[in-house]
């Protein structure tokens, strides 16, 4: 294993270890700051697929993943910056399903995901993240100390999921990363039906 | 030989850990419950309790291994996408005729393929499994229960629906060997004949 892929693969083993009881709802992921904002998108659905669904994406490309995951970040950012500057509530779930959609299709055809498709898709995916983990703890401290929190865990997951396809190189382990994209586009699909049908 | 294959296993076995991992940092998220028969596990179960569907879904796994590459892996990618669109025309209350009669053709019509070794060309098989993919899904899309997480609840289903297939993939490998060809074509036979029996209770 590479010293990079060593590096992603102590990151998740460290989270997974250092997580604490898992909370049923919401608003209380480990009684918040940076551990509960660290595990915050592991526990809100919407943020689970739409981060794996882009994961998938990602890692299954063989050019310019690094530029992909670099605009996630990014839009990351923007939209952790909005909500430490008190943006309001937004449709930022319904954009992170949709986003869930997309990139499972693109993830099922397995078609090279060309910059102008991936870019704006990663950076929206991205802030949505951030837009729609406002963080619901007493202090502006502890506030701050969660969005960097959702921000790493948000960001190590997607490194995560596409790092972990990228080194899969068999014929019939590329056919399950297919597999795996159209299982997410099909949910995405099923929510969005839900939520039209209100 | 050997190397190689021990060096595929550690490769493999390294990247289930991680994902292992990632999924038990999201078991929280996929147990979420929104009150009732909600979540992941929920709509785990939901295929696995109606026997019409899951001898449907084995027969598209059974049919995809007997037609080789690539249906064994393009009836997997195409089905729960189809799936998921005739149920999001049941949650959007759009009416299809006779669900539980095209799901009990569906069993009768995959299982006759499998045991009849019947191959048609990729574009019919990959039309014959969509349409049937669109009565299944009505049916599950039309039992979503209220106040289950959407999300949890239809990664579970399609997880489940999923995990059918690959049953049937599985098991309609044996067809590579004379005996279990054999063994394939009768399992084709046995939903074929469920069909019948699905077809009577629906009519």
């Amino acid at each position: 294993m590479s010293g990079g892929h060593r590096r992603v693969a102590a990151a998740v083993a460290a989270a997974s270890i250092t997580s604490a009881t898992p909370a049923l709802a919401h608003g209380s992921v480990a009684g918040g700051g940076f551990l509960g904002g660290l595990l915050h998108p592991f526990f809100v659905p919407e943020h689970f697929l739409a981060l794996i669904a882009l994961g998938l994406l990602i890692g299954q490309q063989e050019h310019g993943r690094s530029q992909v995951v670099t605009m996630f970040a990014v839009g990351l950012m923007a939209g952790l910056a909005a909500i430490a500057l008190a943006a309001g509530p937004s449709s930022a779930n319904h954009v992170l399903v949709a986003v869930a959609g997309v990139a499972g299709l693109w993830t099922s055809a397995a078609r090279p995901l060309p910059q102008i498709a991936g870019w704006p898709l990663a950076a929206v995916a991205g802030a949505a993240i951030g837009l729609d983990s406002p963080p619901e703890v007493a202090s502006l401290f502890a506030a701050n100390l969660m969005l960097v929190g959702t921000g790493l865990g948000a960001l190590a997951c997607v490194v995560a999921v596409a790092a972990l396809v990228a080194r899969l190189r068999r014929d019939w382990q590329r056919i399950g990363v297919r597999v795996a994209g159209s299982w997410a586009a099909a949910a995405a699909i099923l929510v969005m039906a839900a939520r039209l049908a209100g | 030989m050997n190397h190689s294959l021990h060096h595929c296993i550690r490769l493999g076995f390294r990247e289930a850990v991680v994902a292992t991992f990632l999924l038990a940092l999201a078991s929280p998220a996929l147990a979420h419950v929104g009150g009732g028969a909600g979540g992941f596990v929920g709509g785990l179960a939901h295929p696995l309790f109606g026997p019409d569907h899951v001898v449907a879904m084995v027969a598209v796994g059974l049919w995809g291994a007997f037609l080789g590459a690539p249906a064994i892996w393009l009836l997997p990618v195409v089905f729960p996408l189809v799936m998921a669109a005739g149920g999001a025309l049941a949650i959007l209350g759009m009416p299809l005729a006779h669900v539980e009669i095209g799901i009990a053709v569906s069993a009768i019509v995959l299982g006759l393929m499998v045991a009849l070794a019947l191959a048609p060309p990729l574009w019919i098989a990959a039309v014959l499994v969509g349409a049937f993919a669109v009565f299944h899904g009505h049916a599950h899309g039309a039992e979503l229960p209220v106040g289950a997480d959407p999300v949890a609840y239809a990664l579970g289903f399609v997880v489940a629906t999923g995990a059918l297939h690959l049953a049937g993939i599985a098991f309609g490998l044996l067809a590579q060997w004379p005996a279990g060809r054999i063994a394939v074509r009768a399992a084709g036979g046995a939903i074929a004949l469920a069909g019948l029996v699905f077809l009577h209770a629906a009519a």
